[in-house]
C-alpha cells in the first residue's frame, strides 16, 4: 500500500517556462487516480517528477512519508522497484519474447526461475495474453503490446502504478479495455496514477484531477471533465 | 511496503538472489557472445595476437637470462698448450693458475684425454689410430670466481700469455657479456611491447563492449525505469569484457604454444649445442594461467571503463518520451 503526497510542486524549465505551479495533492492508498489535461499541460513532467526522472524546481514528493525528491541515484533505483510504470510507447524489447519482457523487473530483483515463471504466467493471464508468451512483440497488435507492458508493470507487485498516456495509441474500445485493467489494481493493494488526455477514460471514476495552467483541480463528475477539455468552450 | 523500508532494500533481497542476479548477468553475457559468434571470435583473435607478442618476448628474454646465468656460472677461460708440451711445464702453469685468488677451480685435460674424448664423440677410432702423433693439444679449463672483475681477469690472461707453451686462450665471458646485452635489449622491448599491446587489449575490449552497450540501449532504458541500479546495468557488459579477455588469453596461450611447437627442432639443436645442459623454459601451466589471468584482467579493465563511461554518458536514456 502506498500513499503519495505532492506538496507545493513547481517546475520551471530553463527557458523560464513555468509548466507546474503550486501543485498539492494526496493520492490515497489503493486508489485509482486520473490526471487529465491537454497536450503540453505538464502531465508528463508531473509523472517524471513522480518517478524521480526529473526534480521539481520547488516543493516535495512524499512516497510513504519518504521525500523522493532528495533521494540518491541508488535510492531512486530502489524506489522504482516499488513502482510499476506504463508509458504511451509500450517500450517492449523487440528481440526478447513476451515472457522475457514481462520477466525483466523480476530479473532485477533476483527472483528464482520458478517464481518468475509463476508470476509472469499469472500476470499474462490477468491481461489475457497467456497464450502469446513465447512470441516476439512484433507479432502483437498495439493494444496487445500495451497489455504486455501493463503485465510487466505489475509483475513485481508494485505498491504504486504510474501510467503516462497508456491508451495514447488505441481506439476507444481498446482504451476502455486497458482502463478496466487499472480498475482491478486497488484490490491488489496498488495505488494507481494515470495521466491521460482522454476524458472518456475517467467515466464513473472518483478521483479525477485536471491539470490546467500549471495547477491541479479536483474534478469528480464526468460532465465537468469533458467540458473542461472542450477547446470550443 | 511501510515507511522507508524500500530504501533499506539492497540490490537484491538476499545472498541467494544476489547470486541469481549475477548468474543471470553472466548468462546474458554468454548469450550475447554466442549470438555474435563471429565478432566474438574476431575479438578473441585480436586479443590473442596482442597478448602473444609480449608473452613470446617474455619467454625469449627469460631464456636468455637463464642462459646468461648458466654461462656465468660456468664462466672462465680455456688455455690451449702447444702440442707436445712437457707435463712439467703444464703442471707449473696449473699450479700458478690455481694459486690465483680469482680462480675457483681448474680442470686439466691432457692431450691423451682430449684424443679419447674426440674418438668417443666422433667415432673415428681406426682413422685416428693410424696417426703417428697426437695432433690435439692439452688444455686447462679455468673457472673463475663470479665476483672477479674484468681487469683482474685480463691481467691473469696477460700473465699466462707470457708462457711459451701457451698456444691460445679462449675467453668465455665474452659470451656472457653479449648475452647480457641481448637480454637487456629484449627485456626493454618486452616491456614496451607489453605496455603497448596491453593498451591495445583494453582498447579492443572497450570498443567491443561499447558496441554491445549500443545494441542494448533500449533495454538499458527500460531496465533503468524498472529500478535497475547502475551496477546491475553495467554487470553483463563487465562479464562480456572478462569473457573477451579470458578467451583472448586462451588464444594467446595457444599461439605461443603453436610457435614453440613450430620451432621445437631448431630449439632442440640449439640446446644440444650447449651439451644439453641448458633448460629451456617453455609453456607450462603456470605460464598459461598467468597469460589467461592477464588477458582476463585487461578485458575486465576495458569493460569497466566503457560501461561506467557509457552508462554515465547516457543518463538521457531515462527519458520516457
Amino acid at each position: 500500500m502506498s500513499k503519495v503526497i505532492l506538496e507545493n510542486i513547481g517546475k520551471t524549465f530553463e527557458n523560464d517556462f513555468e509548466v507546474l505551479r503550486e501543485i498539492s495533492v494526496t493520492f490515497d492508498e489503493e486508489s485509482v487516480n486520473f490526471i487529465i489535461g491537454r497536450s503540453g499541460a505538464g502531465k508528463t513532467t508531473l509523472i517524471k517528477i513522480l518517478l524521480g526522472l526529473t526534480s521539481p524546481t520547488k516543493g516535495r514528493v512524499l512516497f510513504n512519508e519518504v521525500e523522493i525528491t532528495t533521494l540518491s541515484r541508488v535510492e531512486i533505483a530502489r524506489y522504482r522497484r516499488s513502482v510499476g510504470i506504463v508509458l504511451q510507447d509500450p517500450s517492449l524489447i523487440p528481440n526478447r519474447t513476451i515472457f522475457d519482457n514481462v520477466a525483466m523487473p523480476l530479473w532485477v530483483r533476483g527472483l528464482r526461475s520458478k517464481e518468475i515463471r509463476h508470476r509472469v504466467d499469472r500476470c499474462l493471464n490477468v491481461v489475457g495474453l497467456d497464450a502469446v508468451k513465447d512470441l516476439y512483440p512484433v507479432r502483437l497488435s498495439t493494444g496487445e503490446q500495451q497489455r504486455v507492458s501493463i503485465a510487466r508493470a505489475i509483475a513485481h507487485r508494485p505498491t504504486l502504478l504510474v501510467a503516462d498516456e497508456p491508451t495514447g495509441n488505441m481506439d476507444n474500445q481498446l482504451s476502455l479495455e486497458v482502463r478496466s485493467l487499472f480498475d482491478m489494481f486497488p484490490e491488489l493493494g496498488t495505488t494507481v496514477i494515470v495521466a491521460t488526455h482522454e476524458p472518456e477514460l475517467t467515466d464513473h471514476m472518483k478521483n479525477v484531477f485536471e491539470l490546467k495552467d500549471g495547477t491541479l483541480h479536483n474534478l469528480a463528475p464526468h460532465v465537468q471533465v469533458t467540458e473542461s477539455l472542450d477547446p470550443n468552450r | 511496503m511501510n515507511g522507508q523500508s524500500f530504501l533499506k532494500q539492497r540490490d537484491s533481497d538476499s545472498r541467494g538472489s544476489n547470486l541469481r542476479i549475477r548468474a543471470h548477468s553472466l548468462l546474458e553475457s554468454v548469450q550475447h557472445l554466442s549470438r555474435h559468434a563471429l565478432v566474438t571470435l574476431f575479438v578473441w583473435l585480436l586479443i590473442g595476437v596482442a597478448l602473444s607478442l609480449p608473452a613470446g618476448f617474455w619467454l625469449v628474454q627469460h631464456n636468455i637470462h637463464l642462459l646468461a646465468e648458466k654461462l656465468h656460472d660456468d664462466s672462465g677461460f680455456t688455455v690451449y698448450f702447444v702440442p707436445a708440451s712437457s707435463n712439467e711445464s703444464i703442471e707449473e702453469i696449473r699450479r700458478y693458475v690455481t694459486e690465483s685468488a680469482l680462480v675457483q677451480s681448474v680442470e686439466l685435460t691432457s692431450a691423451k684425454q682430449a684424443m679419447e674424448e674426440f674418438q668417443l664423440v666422433t667415432g673415428y677410432d681406426q682413422e685416428l689410430v693410424a696417426l703417428e702423433d697426437n695432433p690435439l693439444p692439452a688444455s686447462l679449463s679455468v673457472f673463475i670466481q663470479q665476483d672477479s672483475s674484468a681487469t683482474e681477469i685480463e691481467s691473469l690472461l696477460d700473465a699466462l700469455r707470457h708462457y711459451a707453451i701457451v698456444d691460445s686462450i679462449d675467453f668465455d665471458t665474452e659470451w656472457v657479456r653479449n648475452l647480457n646485452s641481448i637480454h637487456q635489449v629484449v627485456s626493454t622491448l618486452m616491456w614496451i611491447v607489453g605496455a603497448l599491446f596491453s593498451f591495445a587489449v583494453v582498447f579492443v575490449t572497450f570498443a567491443s563492449v561499447r558496441l554491445a552497450i549500443e545494441s542494448r540501449f533500449r533495454e538499458l532504458r527500460v531496465l533503468s525505469l524498472l529500478g535497475a541500479s547502475d551496477r546491475y546495468l553495467r554487470r553483463p557488459f563487465i562479464y562480456c569484457g572478462i569473457l573477451y579477455g579470458f578467451g583472448g588469453g586462451v588464444v594467446a596461450t595457444a599461439i605461443v604454444f603453436g610457435a614453440l611447437f613450430a620451432i621445437r627442432d631448431p630449439l632442440n639443436q640449439l640446446v644440444q649445442s650447449f651439451g644439453g645442459t641448458i633448460h629451456i623454459v617453455s609453456l607450462d601451466y603456470f605460464f598459461a594461467s598467468v597469460e589467461i589471468l592477464i588477458g582476463t584482467f585487461l578485458g575486465y579493465l576495458g569493460a569497466l571503463f566503457v560501461s561506467i563511461w557509457e552508462i554515465q554518458k547516457r543518463r538521457t536514456f531515462e527519458s520516457i518520451h
